[in-house]
């Protein structure tokens, strides 16, 4: 894999060198670095850009040209390239601002952070985003450009391997996206709507924890029997990123086993009941981060922890999420610990959450 | 005895290599090697040593003569005790034979030190014996014999000896030739510094008289003489001394008990004594004494000085420092310029606010004198010891070092407690001084506003005075006018009666002229009626001279009341112009009064706004700090990674011995990144842009996170008692915080040293909307007279916490600041059993 590392300081380049060195990945990665005069060399899998740039003559100053605009120009010219912003800076000083427009250009946004002192692996990491861009070109853009034609969709469908009842969901998920790219995808559209929306955003795909919270179960419960949802498992592009399970094929596995009255609650109150019935086995339950009852139903949109809806609220996403999925809520221990603002909810909403701290009041008292 | 078997006897030998070693170990330089030459000539009851160096700066091979008038070496002396190695002799005869002086002489190191000084050594000395003759002892050392290898005992050194004239002084000669080392000025002016000090200053001293020599003693002078060297007295002289801001004087008595005298010489206020006992007795420590000069380098204490201020700052650097003296001789090293055996530059340089050992803490006025402690410079003083009564005091053979024993540390603390004694005098006065200064101030503000008001109270008086003095004129005017009017229209009325008269007189002299016309044809009718009319005219010509005389009367009058009335219009006119000057000055004296006060508010204002640009400039390095230090952890983060991956190579044993080090050094750098993000959210944009209600549980748990490493190696028990629907009223993150920060590092660090270690947040909401935020700890608790007085600016209590740092004193000041911008309070509130401290916060919810 080659890696172009676009920056004007050779410091900040040994310093990721070091980083690849370190990495225990069995991929062979090659760096280069060019500063952001120089024209792209060789033909790299992935670009990385340094977020501050210095001045010529190395003199460390905020110079005008700053990560994101190279980003910009970058992506323009290379729609079939993942483009990640690499900073050795401090995460909080991206502002949000800059974050959404990062969103717009690059594939991720990165800090040293993220993988000096842990066992992520950058090369791993970026060989999968590689392999993603590299099926999706290769699908729908054979010969590197995009022509529309009738069955793109149906190729789509077929880099992320959906099953049939998912179909309806990224047909709208493809809509909402419509302004955006549907005259003139590009690999690099495409990818941000997998990987920023259909992954980020759970409805359609479960990650582990919203996976294991819709089945009532913990976390643990789920990995336990993960096997039993195996044709679940979203094989697509990006795969290997994270593990994602459709959430139409839970249903339907679980639904398979589910009898009677079981049928006729959520899934966290029917799964686990059918389970025991089934294999005669007691899964340990979602227990709920507010009231510790089991079992959870849903997970916290802030503190990603499973919880029971009526103790959530609505909560307004930063940036607005697609409606094909699943509502998001905070719970009340996010707002308890600050996390959550009571500022952000409803006037519906912020009665309700005085009633539970009355609640809370009277039973302490 | 059986073949091969003996039994023998053997002795160690001494290798003349010995000499060279003691030499070189036991005295560390040649000026401390003739110090102790000089010593010997003291021990031998001479009155005057004399020490010449001849051609040694150029070179090596010089000349050194040290020449005394002491009773001399007598043979016996010279074989028994001269050419005996660490000889008894000092211990078989502790006082010399004719002063009866306290004897140094020690071990004899001053001659295995000649041995480094020069290769050879010739002692020329004559005494007296039993019988009166004076005999004379010549001796030669060739130190290149000693060889190494060869026997110490073995190696010859011939002497002889001879009657000479009985006129002959008494004395010893020590000629050192072939010098093995350059002498420098430095190493001349060591020499002349140590015998300048070599010497307690207590003993040729009236007072001591008889103590350490005899009353016939007649003291103890020296002479440095190196033509080649331009040297300067070193003597330090009483005028100098008297420069002084005071004098210490201290004793330990033979109970171990000390006390302390502080005169004062240059008064800050007022010259005075003052006295102080040390509490308890010291446990190896009697018969001490201690005399210490305080110098501050400040000119007005060189006011009335033959000493110039920049010339007693170069004595202070050069000279200052406390000795210390065993019997009479001085321990070397101890109040040279380098060295600290007080540990006052060390405490100086902490700038600590109060003195921590509570052995040597003295009482005070000013809450942080120490920031005042004297340092080496500023002080010139000795402390002079008994050997006989301190035996635990250990003094090295090279009289270099003191043993650090318990005798030392209370030597240390003795000595310590002078001068903490004598800085907390100097702080109190200075403190009373500010305050007099403040009152006189204070004192002479107020005459001037008292003395401004007076005058606008005056001006004021005046005004009223001028205002009736306006009214009165006017009065006065409107009188003299009305009386001119009523003048005047008298005077209309005459010359009314003027005109009529006159016309009458007009018409009478119209006929009158008519009939005189008519003379010739008068008829006696005619005539008669000219007799009449002749008559008649008579009467009305006097009547019109009355009536215009009337007139011009009157006129004259009506002028007069005119110019009354417009002389009393001018007094009015006068007064009113009066009356607003007066009104003008009494004006001005109130703006004068306003104008100091918004003067002196702006020096208020302009102090506080020098701080807060400290203070803001200090967030802007904790943000670049905060920064650097993220790139850092990364950087760590990064290095551990590499290093992790380098030591799976290595064997089992290692791989353990590393993998603990860097969990231990993990849970560091995540203490650190914890705090790091503290930082963030606490003086991020966020947190001081961004109002909202912040639950106080949460909060409590934020803080003392970044600290669990800490609170957790010091053994302190953090609970959060706070209940978790308690809200702050609307405010800023970084107020909240600020608050819970300030009183929880408090409590950390009064709970660290005692024995149980807790600190407790609580909570509630009362009746009237308002919620309470408790903070109580089992540290040593603060009584009840400080409650109020720790929110004071600068007022802290904590003592310096190796983690946490000093207390800045603004803590409390910053959370009651917050607490009364919100409309609450915070105070000390008596707190419940098995707690020693509680403050409690008080903010309304208004407008929740």
């Amino acid at each position: 894999m080659e890696i172009l590392f676009i920056d004007d300081d050779n410091e900040e380049f040994t310093r990721l060198q070091g980083l690849i060195d370190s990495d225990e990945s069995d991929i062979k990665a090659i760096l280069h670095r060019i500063s952001p005069s120089e024209n792209l060399i060789g033909n790299p899998d992935v670009i990385l850009v340094d977020y501050q740039l210095t001045n010529p003559e190395g003199i460390r100053k905020a110079s005008n040209v700053s990560g994101l605009d190279i980003g910009a120009s970058l992506r323009a010219d290379h729609p079939a390239i993942p483009i990640i912003l690499f900073s050795y800076k401090d995460r909080t000083k991206l502002a949000s601002v800059q974050k959404s427009i990062g969103n717009q250009i690059f594939d991720e946004m990165l800090f040293k952070d993220d993988f000096a002192g842990s066992d992520k692996s950058l090369i791993n990491f970026l060989s999968i985003l590689c392999k993603g861009y590299s099926k999706i070109s290769h699908v729908i853009f054979p010969d590197g450009k995009f022509v529309k034609e009738a069955d793109n969709k149906v190729k789509l469908y077929e880099i992320l391997a959906a099953p049939s009842e998912a179909l309806d969901d990224i047909d709208s998920l493809l809509g909402w996206n419509e302004p955006f790219f549907t005259d003139d995808w590009t690999p690099f559209g495409l990818a941000s709507m997998i990987r920023k929306e259909l992954m980020d955003y759970p409805g359609i795909l479960y990650d582990t924890i919203h996976a294991a919270t819709f089945l009532g179960i913990s976390e643990k419960s789920f990995k336990k029997i993960e096997s039993f949802f195996n044709s679940a498992k979203y094989q697509g592009v990006f795969s290997d990123e994270k593990n994602f399970w459709w959430k139409c094929t839970l249903k339907e596995i679980a639904d398979g086993i589910m009898k009677g009255d079981e049928l006729k609650v959520p899934y966290s109150h029917g799964f686990y009941k059918a389970w025991k019935r089934k294999e005669g086995e007691d899964l340990e339950l979602a227990e709920c981060c507010v009231s510790k009852q089991k079992p959870a139903e849903c997970v916290c949109c802030i503190l990603n922890e499973p919880v029971i809806i009526r103790y959530t609220l609505p909560y307004p996403d930063i940036t607005p999420r697609p409606p094909t999925m699943d509502e998001s809520r905070a719970s009340f221990k996010a707002f308890l610990e600050n996390r959550a603002k009571v500022i952000f909810l409803d006037k519906d909403s912020k009665k309700i959450f005085d009633k539970y701290l009355e609640d809370l009041k009277s039973h302490a008292s | 005895m059986k073949k091969g078997e003996s039994t023998n006897e053997a002795y160690f030998k001494v290798d003349s290599r010995l000499l060279l070693q003691l030499g070189e170990q036991l005295v560390s330089n040649p000026a401390i090697a003739l110090a102790e030459l000089v010593k010997n000539a003291y021990d031998a009851d001479a009155t005057e040593v004399s020490v010449t160096l001849e051609n040694v700066q150029e070179k090596t091979g010089g000349t050194i003569t040290i020449k005394d008038n002491g009773l001399g070496i007598s043979p016996d002396r010279f074989t028994q005790t001269w050419m005996r190695i660490a000889t008894t002799d000092s211990n078989d005869n502790p006082v010399s034979k004719f002063f009866k002086r306290k004897r140094a002489g020690e071990k004899g190191i001053g001659r295995i030190a000649c041995k480094n000084l020069a290769k050879e050594l010739t002692i020329i000395s004559i005494s007296e014996n039993d019988s009166g003759e004076k005999i004379e002892l010549s001796a030669n050392f060739n130190w290149d014999l000693f060889l190494p290898g060869s026997e110490l005992d073995k190696v010859p050194v011939s002497y002889s000896t001879k009657i000479v004239e009985s006129s002959k002084p008494t004395g010893t000669e020590l000629i050192l030739k072939s010098t093995a080392n350059k002498w420098t000025i430095k190493n001349i002016e060591r020499l002349n510094l140590e015998l300048t000090d070599l010497f307690s200053p207590v003993i040729f001293k009236k007072e001591f008289k008889g103590q350490f020599a005899s009353k016939q003693d007649s003291g103890f002078s020296y002479k440095v003489k190196a033509d080649e060297f331009d040297l300067a007295d070193y003597s330090i002289s009483e005028s100098f001394l008297k420069s002084a801001w005071a004098v210490v004087t201290g004793t330990v008595d033979s109970s171990g008990k000390a006390q302390y005298e502080l005169k004062v010489l240059n008064p800050i206020i007022n010259k005075f004594k003052k006295n102080y006992v040390r509490e308890g007795n010291f446990e190896f420590l009697q018969n001490m004494h201690t005399e210490i000069y305080f110098f501050k380098y400040a000119k007005e204490y060189f006011k009335n000085s033959t000493w110039k201020f920049q010339q007693a700052q170069k004595i202070g650097r050069d000279r200052g420092g406390i000795k210390i003296y065993a019997d009479v001789f001085k321990v070397y090293g101890f109040g040279d310029p380098e060295d600290d055996w007080l540990r006052l530059s060390d405490d100086k340089s902490r700038a600590i606010g109060s003195f921590i050992e509570d052995r040597i803490k003295v009482p005070s006025i000013d809450r942080r004198p120490a920031l005042q402690l004297f340092d080496n410079r500023g002080l010139f003083g000795y402390v002079q010891f008994d050997k006989k009564s301190n035996e635990k005091l250990s003094i090295s053979i090279n009289r270099e070092s003191i043993t650090k024993n318990q005798a030392y540390e209370e030597l240390v603390h003795f000595v310590r407690t002078a001068v903490n004694f004598a800085t907390v005098v100097y702080s109190d006065e200075r403190l009373k001084k500010a305050n007099i200064e403040k009152a006189e101030e204070e004192e002479r503000e107020r005459k001037v506003r008292e003395e401004a008001e007076k005058a606008q109270q005056e001006a004021e008086e005046e005004r009223k005075k001028a205002e009736e003095e306006e009214k009165e004129a006017k009065l006065k005017r409107e009188e003299a006018e009305r009386s001119a009017k009523k003048k005047e229209e008298e005077r209309l009325e005459a010359e009314e009666i003027r005109s009529h008269i006159e016309s009458e007189f007009d018409t009478l002299w119209d006929r009158i002229i008519e009939l005189e016309e008519k003379k010739k044809s008068l008829t006696p009718h005619d005539l008669e009626e000219l007799k009449k009319l002749r008559s008649q005219f008579q009467q009305i010509r006097s009547n019109l001279y009355q009536a215009k005389a009337k007139e011009k009367k009157l006129q004259d009058e009506v002028y007069i009341e005119i110019a009354k009335a417009a002389q009393t219009a001018l007094l009015e006119l006068n007064a009113r112009v009066t009356t607003f000057e007066k009104y003008k000055e009494a004006a001005t004296k109130g703006i004068e009064i306003k104008e100091s006060e918004v003067e002196k508010q702006k020096e208020k204002y302009n102090e506080e706004l020098s701080i807060l640009r400290v203070l803001a400039s200090t967030g802007t390095l904790i943000f670049i700090f905060s920064h650097e230090i993220s790139s850092f952890i990364s950087d760590v983060r990064e290095l551990k990674k590499s290093f992790s991956s380098a030591i799976k190579k290595s064997d089992e044993k290692e791989k353990k011995k590393y993998q603990t080090a860097l969990s231990l050094f993990d849970n560091k750098v995540e203490m650190v990144h914890e705090l790091r993000n503290f930082i963030d959210i606490t003086g991020g944009r966020q947190s001081r842009s961004e109002l909202s209600q912040f639950f106080v549980k949460s909060i409590v748990d934020d803080i003392s996170k970044p600290f669990a490493y800490e609170t957790k190696r010091r053994g302190i028990e953090i609970i959060n008692e706070v209940p978790p629907y308690i809200r702050t009223p609307i405010m800023y993150r970084s107020e909240i915080v600020a608050i819970l920060i300030n009183l929880f590092t408090n409590s950390v660090k009064f709970v660290t040293n005692t024995d149980e270690r807790k600190i407790k947040f609580e909570a509630y909401e009362d009746k009237n909307d308002i919620i309470v935020i408790r903070c109580l700890d089992t540290g040593r608790g603060l009584i009840e007279e400080k409650w109020e007085e720790v929110f004071d600016p600068f007022v802290s209590y904590a003592e310096l916490d190796i983690y946490f740092g000093a207390g800045t004193g603004l803590g409390l000041k910053i959370v009651r600041d917050i607490a009364l911008g919100y409309g609450g309070e915070v105070k000390f509130v008596h707190p419940p059993q098995e707690w020693k401290t509680c403050i409690e916060i008080r903010l309304p919810l208004m407008g929740q």
